[in-house]
C-alpha cells in the first residue's frame, strides 16, 4: 500500500491538472460547436472517451518502464502493419485512405503508431550498447522513422507524416548531436515554413543563430545557413508561382484532401474572423455568430482553436496557451529528472508529439501555417486522437512515477 | 571511443542543459509567436475582425406591412392580402454565367432573354429579376439549379370579385392605390415597411432576436364602409338582370340612406373585376354614377316642382291644360307622351308631362329657377370621397336662351350626375335636408386613431311642408302615374321617373330613338329607409320598352322586394302613420365596438330586449342601427374578438406551421413581441392559440428544420 502511496504521491500534479483543464475545455468547447447545429452527439461521444482516455491515462501511468521497453519494436512493427493494412484495404475519408474497419470500430492506426515509433525510437537510443558506432544509432532511429513516413505520403496524410520525422529529430536531438547535422535535418523544414511565414521563423533563425554563435560554431558556417535559407524563402514562393493555379491546386489537394473545399482560404480566412472578432474577452459560450450560424468550418476538429478565440477572446486563448506551455515545461522536467535513460527518450519524444501539434494546429488557425489537418490536442474532436494523446500521457505521468527505477 | 562525436554527458549529475535550452527555446519562440498572432487579430484588429463577421451574418430584411383592409358596414372584409406569389432577385456579382440564367428565366417566367440580361448587367447588389411568379415558376427555377433569393410577395385579392368592384378600386404591383376607394383613401390603407437585421447563417436561414435592431412594421389602417354588401350584391344582380332584359347598353344604381346620406349600395354595370384590371378597358373602371354627366329628363322635374310650391305657392291641386300632348316654343316642339288634356298640378308631376311643366313655369324668375337648382346641389361636386367626380353643368343664366327654361324644368339642356339626382330625392324623402353623400362610417389609422364619421348636412334646401308636399307627388307617380309598375303590395313606394333623349354629339340635337332612363325612388313612403336611383343608357325592351317606367321601375321593384326579403323588420314600418305612435318607435343606438353590458344596459333603457353570442365586443347587431323597432323588440348583437378591428387585447393566433417570418409577422399583428428559438417552421408556440393575450405581451415561438 505504501508503495501505491509513494507512487501516487510523485505523480506530476501540473502535468495531471493541464492536461484534464486541456480535456475539460475541449468537451466545453464541442459543446459550442454541437449546440450550433442543434446536436450533442459530439458532445456526447467526446466525454465517453475523455472518461475512456482518463482511464487509460491512469493504466498506462501506473506501468513500469519495463513493460514498455520490452514491447517498444513488437509494437512499432504493429504500428507499421496497421499502416500497411490502411493502404491495403482502408476505408476512404476526406479524398485519402486513412481508416481501416477492426471488428465494427474504426481505426485511424497512423495514431498508436505515433507513439509506437518514440517507444521505437527511444529503445535504440538507449541501448547503445559498447559496439554501437553513434552513426549507427542515428542511422537507424532515421529509418525507423522514415519507414512510417513513406507509408503516411501513400496514404496520403501530409500532417501525420510531418509529425514523425519532428519526433525523431527531436530525440535525436535529446540524444546529443553535432548541431551541423541537425541543423541540416532541421533545414528543410525552416524552409518550407519560410516560405509560408517568412515572420515566424525570422526570429526562430536569428535566436538559433545567436545560440550558435554561443556554442562556438564559427561565423562563416551560420552566414552559409542563412544564405541557404534566404535563397530557400525566395526560391519557393518563386517555384510554387510557376506552376499554373490547377497545378497548384492539385498539389494542395494531394497534400492535404480536406483543406480547403471552398477555395481561396475560406476556412483560414474563417477561422481568423472568428478569433479576430473575438477580442479581449470573447463573445461568450454558445454565443459567437462565427461560430453558431456555422461559418467556421471543421468547429468541432480542425479549427476548434477558433471556437475558442471567438467564444472566449485572447484571455480564454491564452489560458490555453499556459496550459499547454505548463505541459510541454512538465514533460521536458520529467525527461530531465528520470534516470531511466529509455523513458527520458519517451518523454522528450512525447512532449514534442503534444506540443508540436498544438503549435502547428494553433498556427494554422490563426493563419501562420497552411491548413494541414492535424488536430489540436485534447480539445478536437476525435476518438483516435484523444486516446492516444491520453494514453501518451499517462506514459509521460510513469515518467514521473517511476523516475528513480532504471 | 565508441561513441566518438556524441557530445551527451558522461556524468548522470551533469545535466544536459544543452539539448534542453535549445528545445525550451524553440517552444518558447513558437509560443510568443502564437502568442503575438494572437494579440494582432484579437486585440489591435478586433474592430476589423468584428466587422468583417458582421458584414456576413448580418442582413436587414424589409418587412412588408399588409395594406389595411377595407370592410362593408358589417365587418365583412371586401379585401384580402395573400402572399401566395414571390419575387426572385439575385447579386449579379455572383452569377458566372448570364447567359444562361437569363435564356433559363425567359423559358420558365417568359419574357426576352435581352431584358433578363440587361437587368443582369446593372451595377446593384441586389436585382429583381421577376415579380408575381407563382410557387411552381420558383420551384422550376430552382430545379435548375439557380441560386436566386425567393421573397414572398403581398397583394391584394378582392373575395367578392365583381361585386363593388369599381367601388373598391385595384392596386397596383406595389400595392398603391389606382382607383376607387383603393387610390382615395391609399395613404390610410397604405402601411409603412419596417425592417430588421437578421443573422444569417451560412445556409441561408435567417435568425431574428429581439436584441437586434430592428422597426416593427406598421399595417395599414382599416377602413369601414357604409356599404352593406348583401345589398349592393341585389343592386347589382338585379341592375344586370334589367339589362339584359331590356337591352341597355350600361346602367348604374344606388342605393342612400336618406337621413344620412350614407351610401348603402353603389354599382355600374357591366362589372368590373379589380382582381383582373388587365381584363377591362379603363370606362370599365370608373363609378359612372359619379364620373358621368347626363340629361335627367323628368326626374328633374322634381326641381321646377318645389319652385312652385315654395316660391310661388303654387297649389298642387291647380289646374293646367296640356292639351294634344305638345308645345311649340320658339319654333321648337316639345312632346308628351300623349295629350293629358287638362292635369293638377300633382298630376303634372305624377304623369310627367313636360307640357304641363312648362306652361306651370312659364312666369317664372330664371334667377330663381337657377338658385333653386344651384340650392339643390346640382352645380357642385357632392364631395363624396371618390375621385373623379363630375360637378354639373348648365349656362350661366345671362347665356340662357328663350328656350333654356322650358328645356331646364323638363330636365334638358342640364347636366347632372346621378349621385347628385339621387341626393335631391333623399332631401324632398328627409323632410327637406340635401345631406353629404358618403362612403365612409369610420376609418381606423394605423396608430390606433379612430375616426368615425358622422352624417353631415349640406344646407336646407325646403321647408318640411313642401318636402311633404312634394312626398304626395311622388307616392302619386306610383300610385297614379308613370311609375306604377314600382308599386308593391303593402309596401308603399314613392318615386319619379324620367325618360331623356340622348343627346347626338355629332349634330348637337338629340336621337329621336335613344334615351337614358332612370327612376329615383324610396320606400317605405312614410318612413323613407332607402333611395334607391337607377339609371339604364339606352335600353331598347322586348317591347320597344325605353321609359323609366317601364325599364327602371320594374328593376326598383325587384331590389325593394328583395331587400325587404333581407331586413324583414322594414315591413314594421309600412303604414304607419309617422306621428301617431311615435312614442313606440324605437331608433335602434349603434353598439358596434361596446362591450356586451354596456350595449345590453342601454338597450334595456330603451325598453328592448338583448341577446348575444360569442365573445369580446360587439361588432355586428340585428337589426342595424338606425333601424326603427318598437318597444320589446330583441336585438340580437354577435361579439367577436376585438382584433377583428385591432384594440387593448386580442386571441393568440395560431403560428405552428408557418415560416418564422410569417409567425413574426402575424403575431405582431396581433400586438404581440417575439421571441425566436431556432430556425425553420415553426413547431412550438407559447401561449397556445386561442388563449387571450393582451398587447405588448410576449409569445415565444420555436422553430425547427
Amino acid at each position: 500500500m505504501n508503495i501505491v502511496k509513494n507512487r501516487l504521491n510523485s505523480i506530476d500534479i501540473p502535468l495531471l491538472i493541464s492536461t484534464l483543464c486541456l480535456v475539460v475545455i475541449g468537451i466545453l468547447l464541442i459543446y459550442s460547436a454541437d449546440h450550433s447545429q442543434g446536436l450533442k452527439t459530439h458532445f456526447l461521444r467526446q466525454v465517453y472517451f475523455s472518461l475512456a482516455g482518463i482511464v487509460l491515462l491512469f493504466i498506462t501511468a501506473s506501468i513500469p518502464p519495463r513493460f514498455y521497453y520490452v514491447i517498444a519494436y513488437i509494437f512499432y512493427i504493429i504500428g507499421i502493419i496497421g499502416l500497411v493494412l490502411v493502404l491495403v484495404m482502408g476505408i476512404i475519408g476526406f479524398g485519402a485512405k486513412r481508416w481501416i474497419i477492426l471488428g465494427g470500430v474504426n481505426l485511424q492506426p497512423s495514431e498508436p503508431l505515433k507513439i509506437c515509433l518514440i517507444f521505437a525510437c527511444a529503445r535504440v537510443l538507449s541501448d547503445r550498447g559498447s559496439h554501437i558506432s553513434y552513426w549507427r544509432i542515428n542511422g537507424k532511429v532515421i529509418l525507423l522513422g522514415l519507414i512510417p513516413t513513406i507509408l503516411l505520403l501513400l496514404q496520403p496524410d501530409l500532417g501525420t507524416a510531418t509529425v514523425l520525422p519532428v519526433i525523431t529529430v527531436s530525440m535525436l536531438a535529446w540524444f546529443g548531436m553535432p548541431l551541423k547535422i541537425f541543423i541540416l535535418l532541421l533545414l528543410p523544414i525552416i524552409s518550407l515554413f519560410l516560405s509560408v511565414a517568412p515572420w515566424l521563423v525570422a526570429p526562430l533563425v536569428i535566436s538559433g543563430c545567436v545560440y550558435l554563435l554561443k556554442s562556438g560554431i564559427r561565423l562563416l558556417g551560420i552566414i552559409t545557413i542563412l544564405v541557404i535559407c534566404t535563397l530557400a524563402t525566395i526560391a519557393a514562393p518563386t517555384a510554387w508561382n510557376q506552376l499554373e493555379p490547377y497545378q497548384q491546386k492539385r498539389l494542395t489537394t494531394f497534400l492535404n484532401p480536406a483543406a480547403d473545399p471552398l477555395g481561396s482560404g475560406y476556412q483560414v480566412i474563417q477561422s481568423k474572423v472568428a478569433i479576430g472578432s473575438g477580442g479581449l474577452k470573447g463573445q461568450g459560450f454558445l454565443n459567437g455568430p462565427q461560430t453558431q450560424l456555422r461559418f467556421l468550418p471543421e468547429q468541432h476538429t480542425d479549427f476548434i482553436f477558433a471556437l475558442a478565440g471567438e467564444e472566449f477572446g485572447f484571455i480564454g486563448v491564452t489560458f490555453i496557451l499556459v496550459l499547454l506551455v505548463i505541459y510541454g515545461w512538465s514533460g521536458f522536467r520529467l525527461a530531465m529528472r528520470t534516470k531511466n535513460d529509455f523513458m527520458g527518450f519517451v518523454a522528450v519524444g512525447i512532449t514534442t508529439l503534444v506540443l508540436y501539434h498544438a503549435v502547428v494546429n494553433i498556427g494554422m488557425a490563426v493563419g501562420s501555417l497552411p491548413v494541414t489537418g492535424l488536430p489540436l490536442p485534447f480539445l478536437s474532436y476525435g476518438g483516435s486522437f484523444l486516446i492516444t494523446c491520453m494514453t501518451a500521457t499517462g506514459i509521460l505521468l510513469s515518467v514521473g512515477v517511476y523516475h528513480r527505477e532504471r | 571511443m565508441v561513441i566518438k562525436y556524441c557530445n551527451r554527458p558522461k556524468s548522470e549529475t551533469d545535466l544536459p542543459k544543452g539539448r534542453l535550452t535549445f528545445i525550451v527555446v524553440s517552444v518558447m519562440i513558437a509560443c510568443s509567436c502564437l502568442f503575438g498572432r494572437l494579440f494582432y487579430l484579437q486585440v489591435i484588429m478586433k474592430k476589423e475582425y468584428s466587422e468583417r463577421a458582421a458584414s456576413q451574418y448580418r442582413e436587414k430584411v424589409t418587412i412588408e406591412p399588409y395594406r389595411g383592409t377595407i370592410y362593408d358596414r358589417n365587418g365583412r372584409p371586401l379585401t384580402d392580402n395573400v402572399n401566395d406569389y414571390f419575387s426572385v432577385s439575385i447579386n449579379p456579382y455572383n452569377v458566372t454565367k448570364p447567359k444562361q440564367l437569363a435564356t433559363d428565366l425567359s423559358k420558365v417566367i417568359g419574357g426576352s432573354v435581352e431584358g433578363y440580361l440587361k437587368k443582369l448587367k446593372r451595377s446593384s447588389q441586389n436585382v429583381v429579376l421577376a415579380r408575381r411568379l407563382n410557387d411552381n415558376q420558383v420551384q422550376a427555377l430552382n430545379k435548375l439549379g439557380w441560386n436566386l433569393d425567393v421573397n414572398q410577395e403581398i397583394h391584394r385579392r378582392y373575395p367578392h370579385g365583381k361585386v363593388a368592384g369599381q367601388l373598391i378600386g385595384f392596386t397596383d404591383i406595389d400595392n398603391n392605390g389606382i382607383s376607387g376607394l383603393e387610390l382615395a383613401y391609399n395613404e390610410l390603407l397604405m402601411g409603412e415597411p419596417g425592417w430588421m437585421v437578421v443573422q444569417r447563417d451560412v445556409q441561408g436561414n435567417q435568425h431574428f432576436d429581439e436584441s437586434f435592431p430592428h422597426k416593427p412594421h406598421h399595417d395599414g389602417g382599416n377602413l369601414i364602409l357604409t356599404l352593406d354588401m348583401s345589398i349592393q350584391l341585389i343592386l347589382e344582380e338585379e341592375l344586370s338582370k334589367g339589362l339584359n332584359l331590356y337591352n341597355g347598353k350600361s346602367g348604374t344604381g344606388i342605393i342612400v340612406d336618406p337621413w344620412t346620406g350614407e351610401i348603402i349600395a353603389l354599382a355600374s354595370q357591366p362589372g368590373f373585376d379589380p382582381n383582373n384590371p388587365g381584363d377591362y378597358t379603363q370606362s370599365r373602371e370608373k363609378n359612372t354614377l359619379i364620373t358621368d354627366l347626363y340629361e335627367p329628363g323628368s326626374t328633374f322635374k322634381l326641381i321646377a316642382a318645389t319652385l312652385l310650391l315654395e316660391d310661388y305657392n303654387v297649389s298642387p291641386d291647380k289646374m293646367v291644360d296640356c292639351g294634344n300632348g305638345h308645345i311649340t316654343i320658339h319654333g321648337k316642339t316639345i312632346h308628351d307622351s300623349h295629350g293629358f288634356g287638362w292635369l293638377t298640378f300633382q298630376d303634372v308631376v305624377a304623369k310627367s308631362s313636360n307640357v304641363g311643366m312648362i306652361k306651370l313655369t312659364s312666369g317664372v324668375d330664371h334667377k330663381l329657377l337657377y338658385d333653386k337648382i344651384k340650392k339643390y346641389g346640382f352645380l357642385e361636386e357632392s364631395g363624396i370621397e371618390l375621385s373623379g367626380e363630375a360637378g354639373g353643368s348648365l349656362p350661366e343664366i345671362k347665356d340662357w336662351s328663350g328656350l333654356t327654361r322650358p328645356n331646364v324644368v323638363i330636365g334638358h339642356g342640364i347636366s347632372v350626375t346621378g349621385l347628385q339626382m339621387c341626393m335631391a330625392y333623399c332631401a324632398v324623402a328627409n323632410g327637406g335636408l340635401l345631406m353629404k353623400p358618403t362612403l365612409i362610417k369610420e376609418m381606423r389609422y394605423k396608430d390606433g386613431r379612430i375616426v368615425k364619421n358622422s352624417a353631415q348636412k349640406v344646407r336646407k334646401v325646403m321647408s318640411a311642408e313642401t318636402a311633404k308636399t312634394l312626398q304626395t307627388f311622388l307616392r302619386r307617380a306610383v300610385t297614379n302615374g308613370t311609375g306604377k309598375r314600382a308599386s308593391i303590395e303593402d309596401m308603399p313606394t314613392s318615386g319619379k321617373t324620367g325618360t331623356a333623349q340622348i343627346v347626338n354629339l355629332k349634330t348637337g340635337g338629340y336621337y329621336s330613338n335613344r334615351f337614358i332612363s332612370s327612376f329615383c325612388a324610396y320606400f317605405p313612403s312614410d318612413f323613407p329607409r332607402y333611395i334607391v336611383m337607377i339609371i339604364v343608357n339606352n335600353p331598347v325592351g322586348p317591347n320597344g320598352e325605353h321609359t323609366g317606367g317601364s325599364v327602371c321601375a320594374p328593376v326598383f321593384r325587384n331590389i325593394t322586394e328583395r331587400i325587404l326579403g333581407l331586413k324583414p323588420e322594414l315591413w314594421a314600418l309600412n303604414g304607419s302613420d309617422g306621428n301617431e305612435d311615435k312614442e313606440s318607435h324605437i331608433v335602434v343606438p349603434d353598439l358596434c365596438s361596446k362591450n356586451f353590458k354596456d350595449a345590453s344596459g342601454m338597450l334595456k333603457q330603451l325598453g328592448l330586449k338583448v341577446t348575444g353570442h360569442g365573445n369580446g365586443i360587439i361588432y355586428d347587431q340585428i337589426p342595424e342601427p338606425g333601424t326603427i323597432v318598437s318597444k320589446g323588440d330583441l336585438i340580437e348583437l354577435t361579439l367577436g374578438p376585438e382584433e377583428r378591428f385591432k384594440g387593448g387585447y386580442g386571441l393568440m393566433p395560431v403560428l405552428t406551421g408557418l415560416s418564422l417570418r410569417d409567425a413574426v409577422r402575424k403575431a405582431t399583428e396581433s400586438g404581440l413581441m417575439v421571441r425566436i428559438e431556432g430556425s425553420g417552421k415553426v413547431i412550438k408556440q407559447s401561449p397556445r392559440s386561442g388563449s387571450k393575450v393582451t398587447v405588448g405581451g410576449i409569445c415565444t415561438i420555436t422553430a425547427a428544420g
